[in-house]
Order: structure tokens, then C-alpha cells, then sequence
């Protein structure tokens, strides 16, 4: 076989290289040398010319031989369409810059789906990693219970490994001779990194049996707290380092990159977070999330059955309210890949609709293109059927040369993506890793949406083409037809088309920008400007009781106080814009009132707090030096706590229920210590962030409900971000051991909190725009057609007495007839596609008329605009020579 | 289609017949195979270019014999083509399977019947 390879590859490199000299030359000699001995003979020679055979087919036989026919044809066609492309470089230019913009698009927005759900996770066999939850569908919340966990462990045939993390709230990590630092440290099951398939790149993974006390002293570390924090030292190994007080051996160091599928990543593990016994220990109240590895062979579905049958066997084993609720659970098992990207699912989805009608309507344009000059060649390919070409070869040729743009297309639409993915990465989730490389997937995505492009746009011109009526276009002599009906109706409703994808893009764009500006109007009801935060969170082993919490925290104001450039410092449990509240899900209840549903917050708070944040005080007082561990309890609520529970009364000398019960044999107790006396009401404020709503609030003072975690919040006089090494200097002083972390100002939080926003609305808006300029081109281009074809009518109608004006509006509204359509069908569109940008909306609903109607004006204004170019040329025909042109 | 059959049948043959050929004769031109054979077969193969030539590049194609432009005693151009090591090979074993086919047909077709 090896003899029949070779041949083939001869072959191949036969077709590209075309040289007959030397086969004409040898049958020349063949020839002669027959024709030399039948004259020696005396034989005749015709008959020896007979025998020896034809020159010409002789040849042919062995090019036929010597090359692929069918890839030779291909490659002069390619050859020709090539020499066609070159000899209008403005067309190539135009057609080739906006496919290699749609291409592009296209392209980078596929890295980011490829990466979010195509490219495998970077775990040993991915594919059997699933994410396992309970599902309470009354309630839609997902968690799990404890003792299932346990019993799926010991009692499923499906899994390898069912293992399970627990986001801790972090920890205070003090290393010999460095200073405190806040690390995030999540307790996992033991097998948790060999489930995943991932190993420590220097020392081990835990062992079996870590998580029983005594032996649940070790911690692995992250690649990054070991090379920023303890320098990369290779004997880390053994070191013991103090996590919230208590001791603990590094055993290992994980590798660097995404090994944990987890946001916002964690530096430290500690084996614990489901001891021995399978129950959750005491050191945290969080729920644990079970991540399995099954078994080859297994399915998802088979998994699910599985455990689901486990937890059904638990029905009826739980005390109240466990067991009322037990049987409306239902088990979830899912690749982890789905889970880690759903939340991200709609966005991308969206921008790759947003690009794929870009795509369509580049594709319109570059059609349009195609048939404008199809005018122009109408003769060479009549000339071409009447000495034979058949239409398939026709079509074929003309094919070649829109399949040849497209692959030019894609291969800039490639170098595009090649350099906008990377800053694409952001629509990732956090998730998994943060990279969208051109990978094989990227490749024949964008190969084939350059084939595909290439036949959309080539096909109807190459088919118009071939269907030429021979006769009228060669008896024409190359002269103009007042109009062709159905190439002009092709070309309309191309253009509809853009106008109407384009519109779509428009008003999806449109709805992000203004819910973006919806965003940035909404008032805060606080002052965000020159405040910084940071956080400190007391070591549970060292400070444990409240006075001593009070006074820490006493000590720390008093020297913060007094930096230069402090306006006011003050405490919060947990500020605006933080990232946690803590929220009573009990209702909020007004002495001699019933309960109500509401969700309240309830934030402790130093005297300072209203004024460092600027919040008015509307009736009452702010908290002062009165309030004391010990003191009568007082309370100050928001304008909405208010109004929900005293309607117009006065609220300040009432009282409210605080929403923090004790629980006593098992039932839901209030005591007299619960209830505060209003003293206060402030102005209401959004305490998560621009976009999110308000919700009524419940101010403490500190030192009556203090906590361990405390958010320092400063007003500077200017910038407060030059602040940060003199706080961090203040806290040391008063405990060396002391983090002070998630140092940031106000207005950064902010500006994070609307980013992914602001960003989705400038991607769309991009594409919009560019999506609007192509459309706008193609319209263009189709007036300017429909004129050129015209100049003998408009002669003609400019010598019966048309004054210029009627001109201009004749071709004008013929452009506004198409923006018209194309509108209306647009709009039809919007209405039935911008639902999916429901989610993403702030403001304005999804069919909000203002933005339908002042995209759809600019729409027509924009037609208009682009059709008044070739109008004006219109009218500038001049009637005499319009008249004798043919 | 019987003359696309008789086509398949002989292409076989035939570069087995140029291959033979060119082993005994080599070096030597495309005229002189084709005379060769002609004499052989006392005028009953006689092959025109159309046939001869895309055959010779074939075999050249598979590695089989390979060809070269010289004089010839007139001193006239003409490409030569001789046998290449796996071009012996390959009649080597093409002949001892035409023996085999041979002797296969030769029992099938006449000795079985008696």
C-alpha cells in the first residue's frame, strides 16, 4: 500500500504543479519515431499515426493521471476567483473587513462558550465529577442535610468518591515572624483533592480518618499564600501555623492554577468539614455542598435514583419542622461542569445571539456586494454558458470565489479573536479557569461559520447568476435595463433583513444602557464619596466574651479618630455594599402590632455611623454615650421599618420586637431582652448596592449586641484610600496579631457592584453599533444601486419637468419604505426575543416603549441619512446624457 | 458497461506487461515498449499513447521504475525508464501470483471438467 500512497501524494502535488512540456515532448517523440519506421516499412503512415492514438487526448490521459481532476478544478477555480477578488480591491476590501469583523465576533464570543462549557475541567476524567444537592421545590433552595450526607456515603453503589466542602467565613492566620493576615479557609472531606484528581505539589494530601478530633490538627495551603506569604520556603512542611487561634500543621501545598471549583477560591483547607461521625461540627453553622466523582459507566440519572432512594428511606426520621419538610426534598445530581456555569448560561447566550445576527447581517451585505457585481459580469458569464459551461459549473465558479472571502474572512476573524478573547474572559464565572484560548473547538467553529458565511452570502448571487437569460443580456451589448424586478426585490429585502436583525440588537443594547443609567440615577441614601471600610474579625480564641469585643473595638475607634484626614470613624456589623448582612427572616414586629413578613436588617452600629455615611436622622436621636452593655435597650429604625410598623405615628419612644428569638425546648421564645426602644428614625437606605432594593432597617448600638466581626467605617476629608497603611499601623498597635482586611473604598465597591453590568452593556452596545454601521452600509450600497440602475428613468423623468425635489424624495422614500419594513418586521422581533434579557434588566422593562420607539426613530432617521447620499447623485442627473446612455 | 470491464481487467495486465518489459529491455523509451510488446505478441497488443503513457507514470507514481531524459543513438531527446530495486520486487511477486492465478484458472476451467 505503501506504492499506492506514494502515488496519490505524486498526485496531489501534480495538481498544483502544472507542466506538460515534458509529456507533449515525449508523445511528440513516440509520434515521430511511429511515423519514422512505417515510412522504413513502407507501411502508410496515417495508419501508424491511428495506431499510436491522438496527441492531444494521449495528453489529457496522462494529466488525468498526473493530477486529482476534481481538486485541480477546485484549485483554478480558487486560482480565478483570486484574480477576480484582486481585480477590485475596494470590493475585496469592504467584503473581506466586514466578514473578518463578524467572523471575529463570532469566534471571541465562542471562546467564551467553548471555555464555559466545552473545554473539560482541569480534573482528572471531568466528565464523572457531578454536583449532588437537595432540591426543596416549596421553598426553591437547594442544600443538604447532614445526615443524608452521611448516609449517601456509607450507602451508595454509584459514586467513587462523594465528597463535600464547607465555605467557612475565614480565618486569622498567624505565621512566625509575619505579620496577621485573613486568609479564606474552607473545611473539606478528606478526599476531597483526590476526588477532584488533583495532588499537592509538595508535601501530602490528607488521609483518611483526618477528620476525627485530635488528628484534624493539619492543613493544606494554596500555591498563592505560600509563595506571597511564606516565601515559597521549602520547608513549610511541618511548620506549624495558628488559623483563628488554634494550631495547625502544613502537610502540603497545592498546585497553582484552578484546582478548586469554588468562587473566590480559598487558601487554606482543613480536613473537618464532616467529622467522624458524619456530622457537621460545631465550629460552623454552614451548609456543606457534596461534590462526587462516579463510577465509570454510571450515569447521572442513575446516580440520582440512587441517592434519591436513600432519602426517601429517611422520610419520617427527623423531628419537626424537619419532617414536615423532609419528603418535598428531592435529590439533584448534575455534571459539575452545568452547575459552575449556570448562573452565567443567559449572558453568554445572549451575546452569542447578539454576534450571530451580526453575522447574518454581514453576510447580507457581502451578498448585497456580491450581486451589485454580478451587474457588472453579467456578460462574461453569458459568454461562458454559450460556449458550453454548464450552470452547475457556473454556480461553481462563482461559489469559489465567495468560499475563498469567507476563508480570508476567517482567518482575520480568527486573528480578531486571537486578540480580543482574553478580554472576553470576564463573562466567565468565577468558577472555573478564567482563559478562552483558540483551541481546535474555537478553530472549526470559526471554519465553519467562515464555510457557512460563504455559502449564505454566495449562493443566492451565484444562483441569480446562472439563471441569466442568455439571449436579452448578450443582445443587450452590454446596455442598461431600465430595472430587473427580481434582483432589485432580492437586494430590498437583504437590506430589510439587516435593518430588522440590526433593530433587534439595537433594542436590546438600548434596554442594557438604559437600565445601566437607571443604575447610576438611583440614590444610595448614603454618601459614598471618601469612605473607606475594612474589616477586622476577632481571633474567637483570644476574644471571647463581649466586654472584651466593646473594649477592642473602643480602643481601635479612639485611635483612628484621631489620624489626620480622619471627618469621622465609626463601627458597622455590616455596611453597605459589605459582603454579608445579617437579615431576621421572622418578620418585623411594633410593640402591641402583629408580625409582618418583612425581611428586616439589622446592623450594629457605632454613635458615629450616621454621620461617617451621612445619613439623615428624620426624628429622634443618634446613639450616644447612654448606650451601655447593660443600659435599656434602644433601637433606631429606617423611614420603611417605620412606616410598615407605626404607619404616620410617631415611632420614637415605641417599642420593636428585635428578630433574634432564643431557642428554648425546642420552640421559638422572645423575652423581655428583645424587645428596643425606638430612640430614632434615618433616612432609608440600599444597603445592597445600587441595583437591589430597599429593605426596612434595624440600627443597634454596638456596645449592646456587639460582634466579633466589626467593619470599620471612615469618612476622610478627601481620597480615603491614602489611609490604608495608618489603619493598618493603629491595629497593630493595639494587637500585633490583629488582620485588618477587605480594606476598600466605597466608591470601588460600588463601581464593582454595577461592572458586569456597565460591561454587558458596552459589549451589546458595541456589537449594536457596529451591527447599525454595517446595516447602514448595505442600505447604501442598495440605494446607490437602484439609482445607478435608474439614471435612464430619472433622465427621463428629469426632462418630462420632475423638479429635483421630487427626485430626492422619490429615491429617499423608496429607502424609507425599506427602513419602514425593516422596522416593523425588527420590532416583531424585539417583542418576542428581548424576555431573555429580562434577568439583566433594571428600570425598564423588557418591552419598554420609550426604547422600542427611539431606537426605531433612529432607525429611520439613520435609513434616511444613508440614502440621501445616492438621492442627491440623483438628482444631479444629467437628463441629455442620462437619455443617451446606452 | 463491458468495455469499462475489459479496461479494469487490464490495467492489472498491463503494468505487469510494462513492468516485464521494461525489466528485460531497460533503460529504454516509450516507443520501444510499446513496439516490444507489439513484436511479442506477433501484433495483438498494440497499445496507443493514450494507454501506454498514463500507465508508465503510474508505475513511476508507485516507485516502480523510474525515468530519465537522455539521447538516443541518433541523438535525438527521448526519457528512458528503468526498473527501481522495489520495482523488481513487485514483479517478483506479480509473477509468482500470475503463476498461481494461472494454474488456478487452468484446473477450474479445463481440468475440472473431465
Amino acid at each position: 500500500m505503501k506504492a499506492r500512497l506514494r502515488e496519490w501524494c505524486l498526485r496531489l502535488l501534480g495538481t498544483f504543479t502544472n507542466d506538460n512540456g515534458d509529456v507533449e515532448e515525449e508523445l511528440r517523440f513516440h509520434l515521430e519515431m511511429a511515423e519514422e519506421e512505417a515510412l522504413r516499412r513502407g507501411t502508410p503512415v496515417r495508419e501508424a499515426r491511428v495506431r499510436a492514438g491522438g496527441l492531444v487526448q494521449a495528453s489529457e490521459a496522462v494529466c488525468e493521471q498526473g493530477a486529482i481532476g476534481w481538486l485541480g478544478d477546485l484549485f483554478r477555480d480558487s486560482r480565478h476567483a483570486a484574480r477576480n477578488l484582486a481585480k477590485n480591491p475596494l470590493f475585496t476590501a469592504t467584503a473581506l473587513a466586514s466578514l473578518a469583523l463578524g467572523i471575529g465576533a463570532n469566534t471571541a464570543i465562542f471562546t467564551v462558550v467553548n471555555a464555559a462549557f466545552l473545554r473539560p475541567l482541569p480534573y482528572a476524567a471531568p466528565g464523572r465529577i457531578v454536583w449532588v444537592t437537595e432540591h426543596d421545590a416549596k421553598l426553591n433552595h437547594s442544600s443538604v442535610m447532614m445526615p443524608e450526607y452521611a448516609a449517601w456515603t456509607q450507602n451508595n453503589t454509584t459514586f467513587e468518591r462523594l465528597s463535600a466542602y464547607q465555605r467557612a467565613f475565614g480565618a486569622n492566620l498567624v505565621a512566625p515572624n509575619q505579620a496577621a493576615e485573613r486568609v479564606q479557609a474552607d473545611h473539606i472531606t478528606p478526599d476531597f483533592f483526590a476526588m477532584l484528581g488533583v495532588r499537592p505539589q509538595i508535601g501530602r494530601d490528607f488521609q483518611p480518618g483526618e477528620n476525627e478530633p485530635g488528628r484534624n490538627t493539619v492543613a493544606l495551603i494554596s500555591d498563592s499564600l505560600w509563595r506571597n506569604y511564606l516565601h515559597a520556603s521549602p520547608d513549610v512542611l511541618g511548620k506549624t501555623i495558628l488559623l483563628d487561634g488554634t494550631p495547625k500543621t502544613v502537610i502540603g501545598v497545592m498546585p497553582p492554577g484552578h484546582i478548586y471549583p469554588v468562587a473566590d477560591g480559598a487558601e487554606a483547607w482543613l480536613p473537618d468539614a464532616v467529622d467522624a461521625r458524619g456530622s457537621v461540627p460545631s465550629h460552623s453553622r454552614r451548609d456543606v455542598s457534596v461534590i462526587g466523582r462516579l463510577k465509570p459507566g454510571i450515569t447521572v440519572e442513575q446516580a440520582r435514583a440512587n441517592l434519591e432512594v436513600i432519602t426517601r428511606s429517611m422520610d419520617g426520621q427527623y423531628p419537626e419542622p424537619f419532617l414536615s419538610l423532609h419528603p418535598a426534598l428531592s435529590v439533584r445530581v448534575l455534571p459539575l461542569q452545568e452547575q459552575l456555569t449556570t448562573g452565567s448560561r443567559n449572558a453568554i447566550y445572549v451575546l452569542m445571539g447578539a454576534v450571530g445576527c451580526i453575522l447574518l447581517i454581514v453576510c447580507a451585505n457581502v451578498a448585497n456586494l456580491f450581486l451589485a457585481r454580478s451587474l457588472a459580469r453579467e456578460r462574461e458569464v453569458a459568454i461562458r454558458v454559450a460556449i458550453g459551461a454548464s450552470r452547475f459549473r457556473i454556480v461553481r465558479l462563482l461559489l469559489a470565489e465567495s468560499l475563498l472571502l469567507g476563508a480570508a474572512g476567517g482567518l482575520l476573524g480568527i486573528l480578531i479573536a486571537y486578540c480580543t478573547a482574553s478580554a472576553l474572559a470576564f463573562l466567565l464565572p468565577e468558577t472555573i479557569p478564567h482563559q478562552t484560548p483558540i483551541d481546535p473547538h474555537v478553530l472549526a467553529f470559526a471554519a465553519a461559520s467562515s464555510l457557512g458565511a460563504g455559502i449564505l452570502f454566495g449562493l443566492s448571487p451565484s444562483l441569480a447568476a446562472s439563471k441569466l437569460d442568455l439571449n436579452t443580456t448578450l443582445k443587450e451589448g452590454g446596455a442598461q435595463q431600465l430595472d430587473r424586478r427580481g434582483r432589485t426585490s432580492v437586494r430590498g429585502s437583504l437590506a430589510i433583513a439587516q435593518l430588522a436583525l440590526s433593530l433587534v440588537l439595537l433594542v436590546g443594547a438600548g434596554l442594557l444602557m438604559r437600565s445601566f443609567v437607571s443604575v447610576l440615577n438611583v440614590s444610595l441614601g448614603f454618601d459614598a464619596r471618601n469612605v473607606l471600610l475594612a474589616d477586622i474579625w476577632l481571633t474567637p480564641s483570644k476574644v471571647t466574651d463581649p466586654v472584651r469585643q466593646i473594649d477592642f473595638f473602643h480602643r481601635t475607634l479612639a485611635a483612628l479618630k484621631v489620624l489626620p484626614g480622619v471627618q469621622f470613624a465609626a463601627l458597622a456589623s455590616e455596611p453597605p455594599l459589605g459582603a454579608s448582612v445579617t437579615y431576621g427572616r421572622l418578620g418585623l414586629r411594633g410593640e402591641g402590632g402583629p408580625a409582618t413578613q418583612e425581611v428586616v436588617y439589622i446592623t450594629s452600629v457605632s454613635s458615629d455611623y450616621f454621620r461617617a455615611l451621612r445619613i439623615p436622622l428624620l426624628a429622634g436621636r443618634l446613639f450616644d454615650e447612654r448606650e451601655q452593655d447593660g443600659s435599656p435597650r434602644v433601637a433606631i429604625i429606617s423611614q420603611s421599618a417605620a412606616r410598615i410598623l407605626f404607619k404616620d405615628q410617631n415611632p420614637v419612644g415605641r417599642r420593636v420586637l428585635e428578630p433574634k428569638p432564643k431557642i428554648k425546648d425546642g420552640k421559638i421564645q422572645f423575652d423581655e431582652s428583645n424587645w428596643l426602644t425606638v430612640v430614632g428614625v434615618a433616612a432609608d437606605i440600599r444597603h445592597e448596592g445600587l441595583d437591589k432594593p430597599v429593605w426596612p432597617e434595624l440600627y443597634e448600638p454596638f456596645e449592646q449586641s456587639p460582634f466579633a466581626e466589626m467593619n470599620l467605617v471612615l469618612r476622610g476629608y478627601s481620597d480615603p484610600s491614602a489611609l490604608v497603611p495608618a489603619i493598618r499601623k493603629a491595629v497593630q498597635e493595639i494587637d500585633r496579631e490583629q488582620p485588618v482586611f477587605g480594606l476598600a473604598t466605597m466608591e470601588t465597591l460600588l463601581s464593582g457592584s454595577v461592572a458586569q453590568r456597565r460591561q454587558r452593556a458596552y459589549v451589546l452596545g458595541t456589537f449594536a453599533f457596529v451591527s447599525l454601521m454595517v446595516a447602514m452600509v448595505g442600505v447604501y450600497g442598495v440605494m446607490a444601486y437602484s439609482v445607478t440602475r435608474r439614471t435612464h428613468e430619472i433622465g427621463v423623468r428629469i426632462a418630462l419637468g420632475a423638479q429635483r425635489g421630487d427626485v430626492l424624495a422619490m429615491v429617499v422614500g423608496e429607502g424609507l419604505t425599506i427602513a419602514l419594513i425593516g422596522v416593523a418586521i425588527g420590532l416583531a422581533l424585539s417583542l418576542a426575543l428581548t424576555r431573555v434579557l429580562a434577568s439583566f434588566l433594571f428600570g425598564v422593562g423588557p418591552r419598554d416603549a420609550a426604547t422600542f420607539a427611539s431606537v426605531s426613530a433612529a432607525l429611520v432617521v439613520a435609513t434616511c441619512v444613508a440614502s440621501y447620499v445616492p438621492a442627491r447623485r440623483a438628482t444631479r442627473v444629467d437628463p441629455i446624457r442620462a437619455l443617451r446612455h446606452d | 458497461m463491458p468495455n469499462r470491464d475489459k479496461a479494469d481487467i487490464l490495467q492489472g495486465t498491463l503494468d505487469l506487461m510494462i513492468l516485464q518489459t521494461v525489466a528485460t529491455m531497460e533503460p529504454l523509451h516509450g516507443y520501444a515498449v510499446a513496439k516490444r510488446l507489439e513484436e511479442v505478441s506477433h501484433g495483438a497488443i498494440q497499445l496507443n499513447m493514450g494507454t501506454l503513457y498514463p500507465g508508465l507514470l503510474r508505475l513511476e507514481q508507485r516507485g516502480f521504475i523510474r525515468a530519465q531524459w537522455n539521447r538516443t543513438e541518433n541523438n535525438r531527446r527521448a526519457r528512458y525508464y528503468s526498473l527501481t530495486a522495489a520495482g523488481r520486487r513487485r514483479l517478483d511477486t506479480e509473477k509468482a501470483e500470475w503463476t498461481r492465478m494461472a494454474s488456478i484458472m487452468q484446473t477450474l476451467l479445463f481440468e475440472e471438467a473431465k
